[in-house]
């Protein structure tokens, strides 16, 4: 952009200022492929500098510096083809010549001063009507200083994220300076900034090529600090093109060594929804006293985690069932219904009662009345459910349901001809996202159990039930990475756990 | 009839397990021992003496049989078969037994032992002893033989008289060559079963065990088995069965005889009807405690099919008397018939005269300890109606087997200690005990007479018959009292011998005394030398001083007449080795008043003489107490010095001559 | 199917002359011996024949004992197969049991026509049914030793036998050919040369366990199932299939060998001495609330494991009193 106004501390040199303008000038009309080349002819050295913008509207300033005495030729002291493919301009249009008026007196170095005169005159006529200028100031100083008056050439943002009601997390930008913004430029807005496991916010700033066919973002800059989380005042700074602050952060902003495509990748899909859900246990109360120990304590570490981890609210109900008794004379306990749709303490206070009993004995070993469970459960879902709960049903235990009629195993079949099969699959057709997980360790593998573990399933011994409810939904994992900041609290956030 | 003595023995056996394992659906051996019998000797001893399919609910049970030895083919091996089921962790066979087979029915073990029979005729084992043995060990991993100490087996209860007359009748029985059915018995506990079992067979000679084959239970249904003697819950063949070629004609198909069906208790099922069962019947041990013992010794192998074996043993039965019992085994049976109240009374004639034949020849001092402690443990000394009618001779063949020798002191001691009730109370023994004729000169002699009831002037007289010396009974009285206390005696009596006790000699004093004062003529030196019996009268009437001052003024009188003088006074309490009493000085006193206090000087002058010297005594003894070597000196001085002297005496004497 | 008395009439026409030329010799005793691989059922059979018995629906037949010790055993079997449900002990040794089958006449002593009292009609079949274990058939083992001589013996005079082939357990031994061709090569050797080769007795082959699924499925694939309507829906196979079935089932053992068994069978025992029946001791399970025969739940035996199998339900069995009928009738028509 000519005309603008530019700052100049070099002491009210015309020459120095005209010059420093010139260059401000010629990279404010600079085009995304073209190059200034100044010719700065010193004392010591010829230097060739190169001015460009980079895609991101980032100043990339190269010098190369040739001492006088390398452009010498066998038979003249300067040779004037080397000087000229030394200080041959890339764009020829942007070219300027600058002679730096030496610091001192002319007495000192009076061959250096000699041959730097030359040298320029040679250039001069090189390169007729190419501006050339007499500057006080090293041309590389005055580039530096110049470079701060550069505006920018492209929009620059940052990324952030922003959170849609379902919770699906969608990558936006916060604008931050417009082209033609000049250092010094403050830009103030708010951010959101998520808990997460890696507490590191990145502050990536892109600058945005409209021009393009397609928006084009290119990374500008990649800082990072930890934040705490919760609602952040920033003020962003334009500091020279290429280089933003950003104040008002409580933590200090460090360089961060990932790229861009690695933070990206490293933003979730979504934010972890909640969703309030119905947690049915089955525990198969008979077999050996140390299986049935293990398998209440999985029942137990189960709702403790769901309990704790779970950001919406669960209901918990816990049924026991044990094995049909065929040999007469002899009388079968019914299936337990231990607790229904109750609090988390209700349901461990009655887990708690069931790992102070014995186990049942007495029924066959084959099989247990797992079908004649899963039909009670399958009952009492179907009837009590007012609430849009999502039933999520664990079945714990070790031996298979009895068949509904007379197969080829060892197992009579139930005794109420219940099928298992029918069972569940009523109960999937009903209640939709209903979730099965199923803690067994019984040998050979059932095909009931594959069913009733159709999302999670685990051995009793080693149970990580953290990792079990996560499967079924019931908890989140620990929160994942949050690289960005978000726009704005996330709505489906609710205030209790 | 008692059952064999139970006395612990180690006995070592082979062994067989016979079972399936979970996999089998048929019996099988499982594993035995490697020995004289190999697994198929085990399995044709098994099978052929199986008592059938018992019901699980009965075991254990227990069958009894026989082997013979492979090589020799003779029956060397009675074995035991323990039917039972295994419980789920049985260790006893070092690895569990499975409880069901294949088609899950439950399996009956059999765990068989088999020993020599020489082994157990010789220690006389009871089945019972060798069932609670065996029962109880675990069968060996490897194949060695297995070793078991059958101990005593406790009695839960003793069999009732019904009892044994019982097993008189089935023992009867079973010499009839006939099997012999017991029913009505299912309530019966196996212990008692093979109680009874032993019962029967101690009726009979150990000899018939070698080839007896007996069951605690058998299936009845099971019509082929071979055992001689078994219980079952009804009889094999029934009388009633019309068809004349049933399957029971297995009976003479089989040769096998029909059974001889008793009921349990019921002694009238169980009259014998055979010769030689009634033969056995007559038998005079019949029902007597002593036959089992005396029958054991006869370990002859007795076939019970075979006839002409029976009746030799029966032969030899008949000679079995009470004689061929050991002294302590008569001793036994007797103190057991009449401390339980059994036992006929011609038994009991029968055990006195052995012990008089017995008794009559050496014994050694192990067997006679042996047969004084069998009279202490039953207390034979006393005096039981029972044997009232024979109560001499009684008394006389017990005292001769406690007594190796005639009566002493001594021996009267440990015969009161085999008394329970004291030796006053019974005449009778005592009549016995005098009738050993102990020496009269032995106090023992006059407290059995004192017992009998002889006054003191009884005894005097005897004494005086029999030439006692008068001061003998005194001075054994005297020394007696002097070793109790602890010092020297001084007669010549043998310190081994105990020395009287108080109570004994308080009986014997006054006759003794008044035997000593009547046929001694009253010599004061005698008096004297003893002490005036002083030191006896301390001893045996201690504690009553009254007895022994009036004693005592009774000897002084004798002595020294009514009064006593000084030097009497200073005679008797001074003059005698023995320091004088209290009772003494008191009867000194009270027969001389009038020098009580001299009494009283002399008493305690007397009593510390030995404490404390008197002067003269003092310097004579200091004057005697010189080193012997300075004392020859002397004597050599002074013989010296005489004869110098002497020497110039006569020196003297001739030079005046001269 | 039920037996009947009127089948002996037929099966005495059927003799004809020309069998009766070949009649074999009549046996001694009257007795009937079971056989059959070890755990192949006989106890079990045994002790459901009195059960079976009264619970036919029109047959007066009555199982007891003639003395004391049969009975007592009849009475222990059966108690402990109906009222507590379990099987018996394996059988050690041989059990001889002397029963009797009656057939009360219930108008005997009523005065009828004429005012005569009518005589007592009542039928009587001895039954002495020897029980033996099945180990004793085992040749290698077992056939010589003097034991197993005497079953041979005992056997050898028996009018009849009841063999049962187990199929369950062959499939696992595949030892019943092995074992009966060498007991009745024994028997044959015993009897020495009849008239014809056939040994005299009769023979019943009970083909057992039909309540066991493989027997059940095996026998539905033959097509060889009918039903009981009348009564419960029970399956059961008939008579007149039954030896088709049987050879169907000797030929589906492992050993190649029990495909002999038929054709040995026939050619030890005359035709018309020789039946088929497929029995099963324990029966169905029928659910007691519905009382009729469920295709989805018909087993009948508890097994759990560490236990010993039970009887789920009552018994009901199938073909046992049929075969011991038709026994006793022709054995008892035989010697007549």
């Amino acid at each position: 952009m000519t005309g603008c106004a530019v700052h100049s501390n070099f002491g009210g040199d015309p020459g120095t200022d005209e010059f420093f303008g010139r260059v401000v000038g010629e990279a404010a009309s600079l085009g995304v492929e073209e190059v200034i080349t100044i010719a700065e002819f010193a004392p010591e050295q010829a230097t060739r500098w190169e001015l460009s913008f980079d895609l991101t509207g980032a100043p990339r300033v190269t010098a190369s510096r040739v001492p006088w005495a390398d452009l010498t030729d066998d038979d003249c002291p300067l040779s004037p083809a080397r000087l000229e493919d030394h200080i041959r301009p890339v764009t020829p249009a942007r070219f300027l010549l600058a002679c730096v008026r030496p610091a001192g007196t002319a007495a000192d170095a009076p061959s250096a001063r000699a041959r730097q005169t030359t040298a320029f005159d040679l250039a001069t006529r090189l390169y007729q009507g190419i501006p050339a200028y007499h500057v006080a100031v090293p041309v590389g100083d005055l580039i530096r200083a110049a470079r701060k008056e550069f505006p920018l050439a492209l929009w620059y943002r940052l990324a952030m994220l922003r959170a849609c009601p379902d919770g699906t997390l969608i990558m936006t930008t916060q604008r931050l300076f417009p082209p033609g913004a000049l250092r010094g430029d403050q830009r103030m807005f708010e951010i959101w900034v998520e808990p997460s496991e890696d507490a590191r916010t990145a502050f990536v700033v892109l600058a945005l090529d409209d021009d393009a066919d397609r928006p084009d973002y290119r990374l500008v800059s990649v800082q990072s600090a930890q934040l705490p989380p919760g609602p952040h005042q920033v003020t962003a700074t334009l500091v020279r093109p290429g280089l933003v602050r950003f104040d008002g952060l409580p933590g200090p902003l460090t360089g961060d060594p990932r790229s861009w495509a690695e933070v990206k990748a490293a933003v979730p899909g979504h934010i972890p929804a909640s969703h309030p859900a119905h947690l049915v246990i089955a525990v198969e109360l008979c077999g050996p006293q140390l299986q049935y120990a293990q398998r209440v304590d999985c029942a137990i570490r189960l709702i403790q985690d769901v309990a704790d981890g779970a950001r919406a609210p669960i209901r918990y109900s816990l049924v026991g069932y044990g094995s049909h008794v065929f040999p007469r004379m002899k009388d079968e306990p019914p299936i337990e219904e231990l607790c229904w749709s109750d609090e988390a303490p209700m349901a461990l206070a009655a887990l708690s009662r069931l790992r102070n009993r014995q186990a049942l004995t007495g029924g066959s070993a084959h099989a247990a009345k797992l079908e004649c469970a899963l039909h009670h459960v399958a009952g009492r879902l179907a009837t009590g459910s007012m609430v849009d709960d999502r039933p999520v049903l664990v079945t714990i235990g070790t031996l298979p349901p009895f068949p509904c009629a007379q197969d080829a195993g060892e197992a009579l079949p139930c005794k109420q001809g219940l099928d298992w099969r029918k069972t569940v699959g009523a109960m999937t057709d009903r209640h939709d996202g209903m979730a099965f997980g199923a803690v067994y360790d019984g040998e050979p593998v059932a095909e009931a159990w594959r069913f009733l573990g159709s999302h999670a399933r685990a051995l009793p011994a080693g149970f990580a039930s953290r990792q079990f409810a996560a499967a079924l939904g019931l908890i989140t994992p620990a929160p994942p990475a949050m690289p960005l900041p978000l726009t704005k609290e996330p709505l489906t956030r609710d205030g209790r756990r | 009839m008692m059952v064999l003595s139970e006395r612990p023995v180690t006995i070592t056996a082979e062994w067989a397990l016979w079972g399936k394992d979970a996999n089998d659906t048929d019996y099988r051996m499982l594993r035995c021992s490697a020995g004289t019998f190999s697994p198929q000797d085990f399995v044709y001893a098994i099978d052929r003496y199986s008592p059938g399919t018992l019901d699980v609910r009965s075991l254990p049970q227990v069958t009894v049989s026989w082997l013979k030895n492979p090589r020799t083919g003779l029956p060397t091996h009675l074995g035991l078969a323990i039917h039972e089921t295994a419980a789920a962790d049985d260790p006893r066979t070092g690895s569990a037994r499975s409880r069901f087979d294949a088609a899950g029915r439950e399996i009956v073990y059999v765990r068989f032992f088999c020993v020599p029979y020489d082994v157990l005729a010789d220690r006389e084992v009871s089945y019972r002893q060798l069932y609670h043995g065996f029962q109880r060990r675990t069968l060996p991993a490897d194949d060695e033989p297995i070793a078991a100490d059958l101990l005593m087996v406790p009695e839960d209860m003793v069999p009732s008289t019904a009892e044994r007359q019982f097993a008189v009748q089935v023992a009867a029985q079973l010499l009839t060559t006939q099997p012999v059915c017991i029913l009505g018995a299912s309530e019966i506990s196996l212990d008692r079963r093979l109680r009874f079992i032993d019962l029967v067979m101690s009726g009979l000679t150990y000899g018939t065990r070698s080839q007896l084959s007996a069951a605690t239970s058998v299936n009845s249904n099971f019509t082929m088995h071979k055992h001689r003697l078994f219980f079952a819950s009804a009889p094999r063949d029934d009388p009633r069965a019309t068809f004349s070629d049933a399957l029971d004609g297995a009976v003479t198909r089989s040769r096998r005889k029909p059974d001889v069906v008793v009921e349990w208790g019921r002694v009238d099922t169980a009259r014998a009807r055979d010769t030689d069962a009634i033969n056995y019947l007559s038998w005079e041990g019949l029902g007597s405690r002593w036959a089992p013992r005396v029958l054991a010794q006869d370990t002859v192998p007795v076939d019970l099919k075979d006839k002409h074996a029976i009746r030799e043993m029966l032969r030899r039965v008949h000679l079995g008397k009470v004689d061929k019992l050991t002294v302590q085994d008569t001793l036994a049976c007797l103190g057991e018939d009449l401390r339980t109240g059994t036992g006929a009374a011609a038994d009991l004639s029968r055990y006195i005269d052995s012990l008089l034949s017995k008794g009559a020849e050496q014994l050694s001092s192990q067997a006679r300890d042996q047969c004084m402690r069998l009279v202490a443990q039953y207390d034979l000394l006393t005096d039981y109606p029972r044997v009232s009618s024979m109560r001499d001779r009684f008394y006389d063949a017990l005292l001769q087997l406690v007594l190796d020798g005639p009566l002493t002191y001594e021996r009267y001691l440990r015969l009161l200690d085999c008394l329970k009730t004291p030796m006053q109370q019974n005449a009778a023994l005592l009549q016995a005990l005098d009738r050993r004729r102990a020496e009269p000169a032995d106090p023992t002699w006059l407290l059995v007479r004192r017992g009998i009831g002889d006054t003191d002037d009884d005894l005097i007289n005897a004494l005086a018959q029999n030439s006692v010396p008068a001061t003998r009974l005194a001075t054994r009285l005297v020394d007696d009292a002097v070793r109790a206390t602890g010092s020297a005696g001084a007669g010549d009596f043998n310190s081994g011998e105990p020395t009287l006790r108080p109570e004994h000699g308080r009986l014997i004093f006054d006759p003794a005394v008044q035997y000593m004062t009547r046929y001694s003529n009253r010599d004061r030196a005698e008096f004297i030398r003893l002490g005036y019996l002083a030191p006896a009268l301390d001893r045996y009437f201690a504690g009553d001083q009254p007895a022994q001052v009036k004693r005592a003024k009774w000897i002084l009188r004798n002595v020294y007449g009514n009064r006593l003088s000084k030097r009497n006074i200073k005679e008797v309490l001074g003059g005698s080795p023995y320091p004088p009493t209290d009772a003494l000085l008191a009867a000194v006193i009270q027969l001389a008043e009038a020098h009580a206090e001299f009494a009283m000087t002399e008493y305690g002058r007397a009593r510390s003489a030995n404490l404390v010297p008197s002067r003269r005594k003092r310097r004579f003894r200091s004057r005697l107490q010189v080193d012997p070597a300075v004392s020859y000196a002397k004597a050599i001085v002074l013989a010296v010095g005489l004869i110098v002297i002497v020497v110039m005496v006569m020196l003297v004497y001739l030079s005046h001559l001269f | 199917m039920p037996a009947r008395v009127a089948r002996r009439r037929r099966w005495a026409t059927a003799d004809g002359g020309q069998h009766r030329r070949l009649t074999p010799a009549q046996p001694r005793s009257e007795g009937i011996s079971m056989w059959g691989a070890p755990s192949s059922g006989k106890s079990t059979f045994g002790a459901a024949l009195g059960v079976a018995l009264e619970k036919h629906p029109y047959e007066r037949w009555r199982l007891r004992g003639v003395d004391i010790r049969s009975s007592d055993a009849l009475g222990r079997l059966q108690n402990a197969l109906v009222h507590t449900g379990e099987f018996p002990v394996g059988t050690q040794e041989p059990a001889d049991y002397n029963w009797e089958l009656v057939n009360p006449d219930e108008r005997a002593g009523m005065r009828g026509l004429l005012g005569l009292t009518r005589r007592d009609r009542t039928e009587r079949i001895a039954l002495h049914l020897r029980d033996g274990p099945g180990r004793f058939q085992n040749p290698d083992r077992w056939l010589d030793t003097p034991r197993a001589r005497e079953l041979v013996e005992t056997m050898a005079a028996c009018a009849g036998f009841i063999f049962l082939y187990d199929p369950v357990s062959e499939h696992t031994m595949g030892d019943s050919y092995q074992h009966t061709s060498a007991l009745l090569a024994r028997i044959d050797q015993r009897l020495g040369g009849e008239p014809g080769g056939y040994l005299p007795q009769h023979l019943a082959v009970c083909l057992a366990k039909l309540d066991d699924a493989r027997v059940y499925r095996s026998a539905l694939t033959a097509t060889v199932v009918d039903h009981n309507y009348a009564v419960d829906d029970s399956p059961f196979v008939p008579d007149y299939l039954a030896e088709e079935f049987f050879a169907r089932m000797c030929r589906a053992s492992p050993n190649p060998a029990a495909q002999e068994l038929p054709p040995k069978l026939n050619r030890y025992f005359h035709p018309d001495r020789i039946r088929f029946f497929v029995t099963s001791a324990i029966g169905f399970y029928v659910n007691p609330s519905t009382g009729r025969f469920d295709p989805g739940d018909y087993r009948n035996v508890i097994a759990e494991p560490g236990e010993k199998p039970k009887i789920r339900a009552a018994i009901r069995p199938i073909n046992v009193m049929e075969p011991v009928l038709w026994l006793a009738e022709h054995m008892k028509g035989s010697q007549s």
